[in-house]
């Protein structure tokens, strides 16, 4: 089956890798705005550069991975759809309930799937601590804390992460992650109370956002949940997340800057001063896309649809409402 | 010789300063008195220390009295003290009433006794240290706080509402809050509350997780819950997470721990930090040698009260609860760029 990458950043280059690595996928074609990302991806594909109109209009392209900034995510999934290609969509899915909406929609109408990457599903130390809770190990699960967050992320094509109508700030963009994991285990949400920095005084004018979040489930569980790209750029420690879910009879709690296998500290400027990781046999991206090309094949459910997506972003919208109006907002509020 | 007596002994904190009055040489347990006669005659038992049947006998013959009794008694047996012109070291929470905190401020004000209350957080040396890092201007200007105070679900009193005044949230807020509030020279001035009882088959709530705002500008969520299992290696934490423009700052008050592996006793974190209550106690009786308002007052204890109540209140009437603060309250050190903003 062939397959087409539109972005080639930082997830652009991560989603070839797991194409790459998938028996009886070939990554035809990539395109994006940089030559460079590009010729990058298409090296570690084994693809050819083309443009998102070759992508598109190729015939033999079945199923186009969509890895640009956020607000470009609902034009290309829209166009993708219509030249009948099934769409693995980086989340967030959009930036508007509406406009996710009608990519559901137009995706429907052409009768092609749309998968959306929630990918912390298919990370080790959730999905082993999901099959934990639902074995009952601590009895059940009534409350949590999430954290993810760190640095900045400088990496964005054109600094994109910076421009709160692009990225969504960190509520959009990262939090909703632990949201959308945070479903999978309590379900519906309620009402969500939360605060957000959006631009902080040390850096005017930029997006340095930090965010807390309190939320109520339906089923009356609490979680709060913690995002920041508001730690100092030279913190040795970029990117942590964490976890801690209470249960009736225990305690299941992880830290990624505490549970890992591998440290790093160089003097290099080029790599990373110090960094602490996990070297795993299996990366959740190639899991998650293995699995919405099981769906395509009709072997398989999409792991996480465009509906899947839509509700984890209200909980974000919501997050972000409340943070404006300082009141609770229920997720009905959210359209 | 400083005498001391203890009014109440149901405050599993009470063994603890008893303890550490009694390696103090300039003082002498002068007995101890509690309503429930089995209890205090395990403690004075334990402590051989001569037990009371009155509190006032026992107010008598002390020069200051500890109140380590259930939560709705605090201000019976402080203002019983204070009348008779005896200091008073009081637990946590002030009371379980506002009024009943005004009511103690104001005896002790008018019998002119030193009313001290109990924060042992306060007297953490990394807490001690933060502020210093702080006002030296480290992290800039405080934005967002995250914190905790999770524990163990006590059982007894502490789920009776009568006598506790509420579950997680009125036993720990208020230590957080009057942390942050001496940290940031801030006040609170706003509170929304999501509470349960979700663990446990108790009358009272075992879960919250509280959103506030600061006098300062900065917003800050606490989560107050008693969800440290049995099984979990230690009775609970205090943490803080401080975002501000120049930097962070992480702390975990009881986390100086070795970790001990044990045939016998399964998992367990021994703490090898400084004793807060050991600094707590000393507190009380340095203001008293030296007659000067302690560390942590009755003021305080009353401004830490107003936010669990108003926790409540929120969830009540499902809206954020503003709080009027008094300029006086906050008392100014120098706070740097985290002064309140005229
Ligand atoms: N699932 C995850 O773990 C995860 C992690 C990071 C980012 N993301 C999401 O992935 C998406 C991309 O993030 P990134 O970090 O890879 O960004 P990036 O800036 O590194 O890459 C963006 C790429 O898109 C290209 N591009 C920009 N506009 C385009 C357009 N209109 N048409 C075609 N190409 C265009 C750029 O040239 C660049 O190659 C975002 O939606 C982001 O939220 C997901």
């Amino acid at each position: 089956m062939y397959v087409g990458i539109i972005g080639c950043g930082m997830m652009g280059k991560i989603h070839s890798k797991a194409y790459k690595e998938l028996k009886g996928i070939n990554v035809k074609a990539v395109a994006s705005l940089s030559e460079q990302q590009s010729k990058e991806c298409a090296e570690i594909a084994s693809a050819k550069i083309a443009s998102i109109d070759e992508i598109l209009k190729d015939e033999e392209i079945k199923i186009v991975s969509i890895c640009t900034p956020t607000d470009t995510h609902k034009d290309l999934v829209i166009e993708a759809a219509k030249n009948r290609k099934h769409v693995f969509c980086e989340k967030p899915i959009a930036l508007s309930i509406e406009d996710a909406e009608e990519m559901v929609k137009v995706c429907k109408e052409n009768d092609v799937l749309l998968g959306v990457n929630h990918v912390v599903r298919f990370f080790e130390a959730y999905s082993k601590a999901k099959s934990l809770l639902e074995g009952g190990v601590i009895g059940k699960a009534v409350m949590a804390r999430m954290y993810r967050g760190g640095v900045f992320p400088n990496h964005g094509w054109n600094n994109w992460f910076n421009e709160l109508d692009k990225s969504g700030g960190v509520l959009v963009d990262l939090s909703i992650h632990d949201f959308d994991f945070l479903r999978t285990i309590f379900g519906e949400v309620e009402s969500v109370t939360a605060r957000t920095i959006k631009k902080t005084p040390s850096h005017p004018g930029e997006n340095r956002d930090h965010a807390l979040a309190i939320i109520r489930f339906k089923n009356g569980s609490l979680a709060h949940v913690e995002g920041s790209w508001a730690e100092p750029e030279n913190a040795p420690s970029k990117f942590r997340t964490s976890f801690e879910f209470v249960g009736t009879e225990g305690m299941i709690t992880y830290d990624s800057d505490e549970d890992f296998t591998m440290r790093i500290q160089t003097i290099s400027e080029v790599h990373l001063a110090f960094s602490n990781t996990t070297p795993l046999g299996t990366d959740p991206y190639k899991h998650h896309i293995e699995q919405f090309i099981k769906a395509v094949e009709k072997k398989h459910e999409v792991p996480v649809d465009g509906n899947e997506a839509i509700e984890a972003l209200k909980i974000s919208l919501a997050a972000n409402k409340s943070a404006e109006t300082g009141k609770p907002v229920k997720l009905t509020e959210v359209l | 010789m400083l005498r001391i007596g203890f009014l109440g002994i149901a405050h599993m904190h009470s063994y603890s300063y008893i303890r550490q009055l009694k390696s103090l040489h300039e003082v002498k347990i002068a007995g101890i008195y509690d309503r429930d006669t089995i209890k205090v005659k395990k403690a004075s038992d334990k402590f051989n220390l001569e037990l009371f049947k009155d509190p006032k006998e026992l107010v008598d013959i002390s020069d200051a009295i500890v109140v380590t009794s259930e939560n709705s008694l605090h201000k019976e047996y402080s203002e019983l003290a204070m009348k008779n012109g005896k200091h008073v070291l009081c637990e946590k929470p002030i009371a379980t009433s506002e009024e009943d905190a005004h009511s103690m401020l104001k005896t002790a004000k008018e019998n002119n006794v030193i009313f001290q209350m109990a924060f042992p957080v306060r007297y953490a040396p990394s807490i001690q240290q933060a502020k210093k890092e702080i006002e030296a201007g480290k992290l800039g200007k405080i934005l967002s706080i995250t914190a905790t105070n999770h524990g163990r679900m006590p059982g007894g009193w502490f789920v009776n509402k009568e006598l506790s005044g509420g579950g997680a949230v009125m036993d720990h807020t208020v230590h957080v809050v009057d942390i942050i509030r001496w940290l940031l020279n801030s006040e609170i001035t706003e509170v929304s509350a999501e509470y349960e009882t979700l663990i446990y088959d108790i009358p009272v709530e075992d879960c919250g997780l509280l959103m506030l705002k600061l006098s300062n500008g900065a917003f800050m969520s606490l989560d107050c819950s008693w969800s440290r299992p049995k099984a979990h290696p230690y009775w609970g934490d205090v943490t803080l997470h401080l975002i501000g423009t120049k930097g962070s700052l992480w702390l975990s008050a009881f986390n100086a721990k070795v970790k001990v592996y044990s045939n016998k006793n399964g998992v367990i974190w021994e703490n090898f930090g400084d004793n807060f209550d050991a600094s707590l106690v000393k507190e009380f009786i340095n203001s008293i040698k030296e007659r000067r308002e302690p560390l942590t007052t009755g003021r305080d204890g009353l401004e830490a009260l107003k936010v669990a109540l108003a926790a409540y209140k929120s969830k009540e009437i499902n809206e954020p609860v503003r709080l009027s603060i008094n300029k006086c309250n906050v008392k100014k050190t120098k706070g740097g760029e985290n002064d309140e903003k005229e």
